[in-house]
């Protein structure tokens, strides 16, 4: 796996979160994914940016162009030091939130994704990486 | 502060959403709309999404939201122009929106307007006509 460019962004207030989704977005045009996928990886990234906001107080997203057997993809990595995810299970289940949202974020940028990934420890933080590559 | 301009098109509302829209500017969006349909006592809406490239749930929330809350007032609600990327997107993600009136464009969602809020008179009427005649 070769990494071909990298960027990154705190995450602290709506403004970085759309500047956030802007990179994502960026990266995604740079690499020219289909119209499809560039607005699905940007759509996902939109829902774990809130849920950072929300539930993680912030954090960090890191956008990496990578290239792993002659394909291209684009890998999007959300970082918090948040409260964490107590049932990893639960929180991937369609409909289940803690914050009278619809809890589609997790579920629905997982179901948009070539690759997903979630990692989370009580009161330590979460990682999401969600990845997708060029048809 | 950013603001969706609302404008008034007779008895509709047509609101052209042009930038890219983020969850604060979506609130203030739905208030705003409430606002404007009392004031003017309008009976229909156009929301054209044709250049917005995101919908995320929030957003799909709000749209959502626009079409309920604009019901509750009187009104119909026309969603135009969604992206088909857009719209693939939604589906996959999970969200369902199905109370939301579409047209392919700005044109033919003032006639599906048109045509709904006329139908609505028409019951309207024979309501009255059959209450005059009790």
């Amino acid at each position: 796996m070769k990494l071909i460019k990298e960027k990154k962004i705190r995450i602290k207030n709506e403004n970085d979160f759309l500047n956030g989704r802007g990179l994502v977005k960026e990266l995604a045009e740079e690499i020219e994914l289909s119209d499809l996928v560039k607005t699905k990886i940007t759509t996902a990234s939109s829902e774990i940016l809130r849920n950072m906001l929300i539930h993680g107080k912030g954090g960090v997203i890191i956008i990496r162009i990578i290239e792993k057997d002659n394909k291209i993809g684009l890998e999007v990595i959300c970082k918090d030091k948040g409260v964490g995810i107590p049932d990893k299970e639960l929180a991937l289940q369609k409909g289940f939130s803690t914050n009278k949202s619809l809890g589609l974020g997790l579920p629905g940028a997982k179901n948009l994704v070539d690759e997903f990934q979630l990692k989370s420890e009580l009161n330590k933080g979460t990682v999401v990486k969600l990845m997708v590559w060029k048809q | 502060m950013d603001r969706i301009p609302i404008l008034k098109l007779g008895n509709l509302l047509l609101i052209t959403i042009q930038s890219e829209i983020y969850d604060s500017l979506g609130i203030k969006l739905l208030n705003d709309i409430a606002e404007t349909l009392e004031k003017h006592n309008s009976k229909g809406i156009l929301l054209d999404i044709s250049s917005v490239p995101i919908i995320d749930s929030f957003m799909g929330r709000i749209i959502n939201n626009i079409a309920s809350i604009s019901g509750l007032m009187d009104a119909q609600t026309v969603v135009v122009g969604m992206q088909p990327a857009v719209a693939i997107t939604l589906v996959e993600l999970g969200l369902e929106m199905p109370n939301i009136l579409t047209a392919i464009n700005v044109e033919h969602g003032i006639e599906l307007l048109n045509e709904k809020i006329t139908k609505l008179n028409r019951i309207d009427e024979t309501d009255q006509g059959e209450k005059d005649t009790d």
